[in-house]
């Protein structure tokens, strides 16, 4: 065979070796040069996998910087999925690890259930790169019992979390709220995804997030959640991790803290007097044929009048918020809203409307000021009395309104009654006839704006209730805050209009302007705006916007936000009007037998500490509304100290507005007028008791169940069977509950 | 006045007149070519390498010794005078046939999977366990079937039909039995090794038209039937296939996605030794062997990667120049075997990485992680050296 053959085909191969080359350099060149970049892309997103790592949650603090809610650490049993399957565990021996891990933890002084354990491990919401929590509150043995011994617990470890905790246990539960995991909704409303987080959204929500449910734990979520931080790890092909990436590590920021305006000794003085003075009201014996008292809910607002800062809200019935961190089940939900069970979720402060009664008639009586109602038509001047024979026939009555006869809240006959007597004991027929005097005098709107000063506005009472902030949201930083109703002609027509049937009469009736005189028929208050109300006359006429929060200060303690007082509106007093109505509340409390003052008897209580009225003269108004089919609704507003130049006390500037209102508890001066009494006479001397904290609260229950203080001192600071004792177990100490009543009368 | 002698013929004395002919080039190249291999597969298999856990340096200890030991096989066989070997020839294809028998036999029949001399391996009954290392008998194969279908090719003047199918009839026996191990790679080599030395042969260019007729009804055969396993074949379609729907296939095609997005991730100039990302997270599988290029092509990036196919240009150049140079037709083929050989070796593995071949694992000569591989290897360059060195003898 001639080689020369051979040496010619060589090149062939030659060839095909060329054309390879050359398509594997171009291939090459397309992949790593032309179209490096998408490649790139994908690489990155290959092998970085982001997780976030929780910030603290700001804490709420009250006005003397105590802590009401913080972050408290505790021991939670968490698994890494990736490190448990590294183990290869078979089913059985996985099974009885978690049995092992249950008895540790019952041995430890928990409980749980192997198979809770194992279900929580699988939870299908976590990703294997999380640490997933499987048991909460586990015993601190534990840390031990896994950290040591990871051959026997693989992929197991202890570690502590932060979690909401409430040194003064359910004290201003209303005003803090409570916290949750993050729902469906939640999440969908916050609208940003944890991938899409930037500058303007630093911290999306994600599944499983504790977010602020209600009260300021809601309005200040913003504030008080922190930046959760980010750790990036590179993993493998099936998702291992390989090394975190520190370079991208975000260290996360703790929230901001909220500084209430809220004193958690007032704020705990007004919870237990509520409760207390419900729990009294129940025990009165109604007339024959009257409804029970049943006194079951109520609430009080104490408001500085001087900044509209709120001391003290309370609502009663009330909620646990430690109980709720955890998730609220279906059955905790329906309990915590249930009208049956007096929906105790429920604000009342500022989230009920009630009528006023006759604390309404601070208004009134000023409206027939404004509009020079006194002396016209059948209302006395000021300084002329009438006599108050308990009932009062309207004139040129048509009867069409159903009624012409107004009959005071009790048949008691009254005598010499002027503007300052029928505010001192609350005579209603004065307030009948400036109702009708304004029904029938009042010219159209219209016809006022041109003539203001010559005609009657045919809406003066509703004006007027305006000044005080009443038919409106106040804009106190806590969510649903309800407006309240001050009722017109023309929403009584607007009512109708939209529904018939659930409103027959379209017109305004003069019986209709009666009701609103004495703060019956339609009109709606809460507690907060009835407090701001009074709180605005003590000032001389400024209407604030009630506030519970006053500062942010940020995680370093720099104040980042520092709320000052916020006026809405505000109006002069003439002092020849200021100086009658004043002296009829001041008579409320002061004025004494024979005719005394319907406060009298609830500040000058015969037994207990006598009220030091005159260093801290009060101000002050009963009510009692009627409301259909049930027991009347108690009501009290008061302020004070209130200066009384005609005893020497000038120097004194109204330092509290208070109202309190207590649903189907009787009559303002025997239920809710005490029930102040005993609240500003603590203010008044200085004498606020200090809250109970819930460690107090749990040892003092304890003691009860054995007194052995040996055993107390072997409680654990933060004792956590503070949780398993019925909210206001303590209290509920019969002894306690069988002293006498304060102030009734 | 006695001269010294001068400084060359000193030197042409000390050294034996053999290695005067070594070729520098190969040498170089594969020199060059095998000192990235080693630091490429120690990237690929070092893993995290974080204070707890240290650099895995097993594969990187072992690569060094097999490529230590590959190139004194190489020189070895390159001493040896190539012609030698055709008289041994005979001798040698008896020994591969006997070593791949009774791996055959134990596939056929099934034996236990773990067998503890002839373990099955991704369903393919390949190798031999002797003494803590592997051997895979097909590999050294290659080059005996090289030597083999060299030496038959060339006794002759002429080839004829009769001639050039008893040729073919010697490859396919040993590929006969690796079929039914079944190893599809291997089997793809020794069909680009026949093709290249049939081609070169100076085989007419009709009975050419024949041999790929036969070749094609062979593959179209072994295909259809059921001997390949379903993975094999998964992969050879998923490289036709853009978005296959078979599991297998998915795999497979992911597999290429991956080695791609690695090899693109290098760009340019590459992530940096060690610094591949793709790399260290051992996305794509097998990177320490059959998709190594992408180990290579991320890290050291574009140029790096195109400078290592550069240097196997290089050397398949050398090789190629060398058998032009070869003494005779014997020496010529066994060159133009070698070449082949590697050629598909590269094209095959770097084009699988790239998603222009279809996947089938076949290690990219010098570089992949493995001592039989790099042992046939060099033992081929050996036989191209020989080829040179002793073409004036």
């Amino acid at each position: 065979m001639d080689i020369a053959a051979p040496r010619v085909r060589l090149r062939l191969i030659g060839i095909v070796a060329i054309s390879l080359f050359v398509a594997m350099f171009a291939r090459l060149w397309f992949v790593q040069v032309v179209d490096a970049e998408t490649y790139q892309a994908d690489a990155v997103a290959n092998i970085r996998r982001k997780v976030a790592t929780p910030a603290p949650r700001g804490r709420i603090i009250d006005a003397v910087g105590r802590v009401l809610v913080e972050n408290r650490l505790t021991n939670v049993l968490v698994i890494n999925r990736q490190d448990f399957r590294r183990a290869r565990l078979s089913d059985k021996e996985a099974q009885a690890m978690f049995v092992r891990l249950a008895r540790e933890i019952n041995r430890a002084g928990g409980l749980v259930k192997a198979d809770d354990l194992a279900a929580a491990a699988d939870n299908n919401n976590f990703t294997d790169l999380e640490r997933i929590p499987i048991s909460w509150d586990v015993p601190d043995d534990l840390l031990v019992v896994v950290g040591e011994r990871p051959d026997e617990f693989p992929g197991m470890a202890v570690v502590q979390q932060a979690v909401r905790t409430y040194p003064y246990g359910n004290i201003g539960a209303h005003v803090i709220g409570y916290v949750g995991a993050i729902t469906g909704g939640e999440l969908e409303r916050s609208k940003a995804s944890w991938e899409a987080r930037d500058e303007e959204n630093p911290k999306p929500y994600r599944r499983r997030d504790e977010i602020g449910k209600t009260g300021i734990e809601l309005l200040f979520e913003d504030q008080l959640r922190g930046t959760p931080g980010q750790r990036v790890f590179e993993v493998d092909n099936v998702g291992n991790i390989v090394r975190e990436l520190v370079e991208e590590r975000r260290e996360p920021v703790p929230g901001n803290d909220i500084v209430l305006t809220i004193d958690i000794d007032v704020q705990a003085l007004a919870e237990d007097e509520l409760a207390e003075s419900l729990r009294e009201a129940r025990k009165q014996e109604p007339d024959p044929g009257e409804p029970q008292f049943a006194a079951p809910a109520g609430s009080t607002v104490i408001v500085d009048p001087r900044n509209g800062q709120v001391l003290a809200m309370a609502s009663y019935p009330t909620f646990e918020p430690a109980d709720l961190i955890d998730g609220v089940s279906a059955d905790e939900w329906k309990q915590l809203n249930d009208k049956a069970n007096n929906s105790p979720i429920l604000n009342r402060a500022i989230q009920s409307t009630y009528s006023p009664g006759s604390t309404w008639k601070l208004v009134t009586s000023y409206a027939a000021f404004l509009d020079n109602i006194y002396g016209a038509g059948n209302v006395p001047s000021i300084g002329q009395t009438i006599p108050d024979e308990s009932a009062y026939i309207l004139q040129d009555c048509d009867e069409e309104s159903g009624s012409c006869r107004f009959q005071n809240a009790g048949d008691t006959i009254l005598v010499g009654i002027n503007l300052v007597q029928s505010l001192a004991v609350s005579s209603d027929t004065y307030y009948y006839r400036i109702g009708e005097a304004f029904a029938r005098r009042g010219s159209s709107p219209e016809e006022h704006a041109e003539n203001p000063d010559g005609l009657v506005n045919k809406d003066g009472i509703q004006e007027t209730a305006k000044l005080f902030g009443f038919g409106r949201k106040l804009g106190i930083e806590l969510p649903n805050e309800k407006a309240g109703l001050v009722p017109t002609a023309e929403l009584k027509q607007q009512r109708h209009d939209a529904n018939p049937e659930a409103f027959p009469f379209a017109r305004w009736f003069v019986g209709d302007n009666v009701n609103l005189a004495i703060g019956q028929g339609d009109v709606g208050v809460t507690p907060l705006q009835l407090a701001n109300a009074y709180a605005t006359w003590a000032n001389g006429g400024t209407l604030r916007a009630p506030s519970v929060v006053g500062q942010i200060v940020g995680p370093d303690g720099e104040v980042i936000q520092d709320f000052g007082p916020r006026v809405l509106s505000s109006f002069e007093i003439d002092p020849e009007h200021y100086g009658p109505i004043t002296d009829g509340l001041i008579g409320v409390t002061h004025q004494g037998p024979p005719q005394q003052g319907t406060a009298y008897p609830a500040f000058h209580s015969a037994d207990g500490v006598p009220f030091p009225l005159a260093d801290f003269p009060v101000a002050a108004k009963t009510g009692t509304a009627e409301v259909n089919d049930k027991a009347d609704t108690s009501i009290f507003a008061a302020y004070g100290p209130v200066a009384r130049p005609e005893i020497g006390l000038v120097d004194v500037e109204p330092r509290y507005a208070v109202a309190a209102i207590l649903e189907q508890a009787g009559f303002g001066s025997r239920v809710a007028a005490p029930m102040v009494a005993r609240i500003m006479l603590a203010l008044a001397n200085g004498e606020v008791p200090p809250a109970v904290t819930a460690d107090e609260r749990t040892a003092a229950y304890l003691a009860q169940l054995d007194p052995d203080p040996a055993l107390l001192d072997l409680l654990p600071d933060d004792a956590v069977l503070a949780t398993t004792i019925p909210p206001g177990a303590a209290a509920d100490d019969p002894a306690e509950a069988d002293a006498d009543p304060v102030g009734e009368g | 006045m006695a001269l010294a002698p001068s400084r060359s013929q000193v030197y042409r004395r000390d050294r034996p007149v053999l290695w005067q002919h070594i070729d520098v080039g190969v040498i170089t190249m594969v020199l060059g070519i095998t000192a990235i291999g080693v630091l490429m597969v120690f990237s690929a298999t070092r893993g995290p390498a974080t204070e707890l856990e240290p650099a895995n340096t097993s594969f990187l200890v072992r690569q060094i010794v097999f490529a230590v030991l590959g190139f004194a096989l190489m020189g070895a066989v390159a001493a040896f005078d190539y012609r030698k070997l055709r008289a041994l020839s005979p001798v040698l294809y008896g020994g591969l046939l006997a070593a791949l028998a009774p791996l055959t036999f134990l596939a056929v029949s099934g034996a236990a999977e773990n067998l503890f001399f002839a373990p099955e391996v991704n369903g393919i009954r390949a190798w031999y366990r002797l003494a803590g290392a592997q051997l895979q008998p097909a590999e050294f194969g290659k080059v005996v079937v090289i030597v083999a279908l060299a030496a038959f090719l060339s006794s002759t003047a002429d080839i004829d039909m009769r001639r050039l199918l008893l040729g073919l009839a010697l490859v396919a026996v040993p590929v006969g039995f690796i079929y039914l191990q079944p190893d599809l790679g291997t089997i793809l080599v020794f069909i680009a090794i026949t093709g290249g030395m049939v081609v070169v042969s100076g085989v007419r260019p009709r009975h050419l038209v024949v041999v790929l007729v036969l070749l094609g009804l062979l593959v179209g055969a072994g295909l259809a039937s059921n001997q390949l396993k379903a993975y094999q074949l998964a992969r050879f379609t998923a490289f036709l296939d853009e978005s296959p729907e078979d599991q297998l296939a998915i795999g497979a095609r992911e597999n290429v996605e991956q080695a791609q997005i690695a090899i693109g991730n290098g760009g340019l100039t590459g992530t940096g030794l060690f610094q591949g990302t793709q790399t260290r997270s051992e996305l794509v599988p097998e990177q320490q062997t059959d998709f190594i290029f992408s180990v290579v092509a991320e890290e050291l990036g574009f140029i790096g990667s195109a400078s290592l196919l550069l240097l196997f240009g290089l050397l398949l150049l050398r090789i190629w120049r060398i058998a032009h140079l070869a003494a005779d037709t014997f020496g010529l083929l066994i060159c133009a075997g070698v070449f082949s050989m590697l050629l598909f070796h590269i094209f095959q593995s770097v084009g699988m990485t790239l998603g222009i071949m279809p996947v089938t694992g076949i290690p990219l000569p010098f570089v992949s992680y493995g001592g039989s591989s790099m042992l046939t290897m060099f033992a081929g360059l050996g036989l191209v050296l020989s080829v040179h060195m002793h073409r004036f003898s």
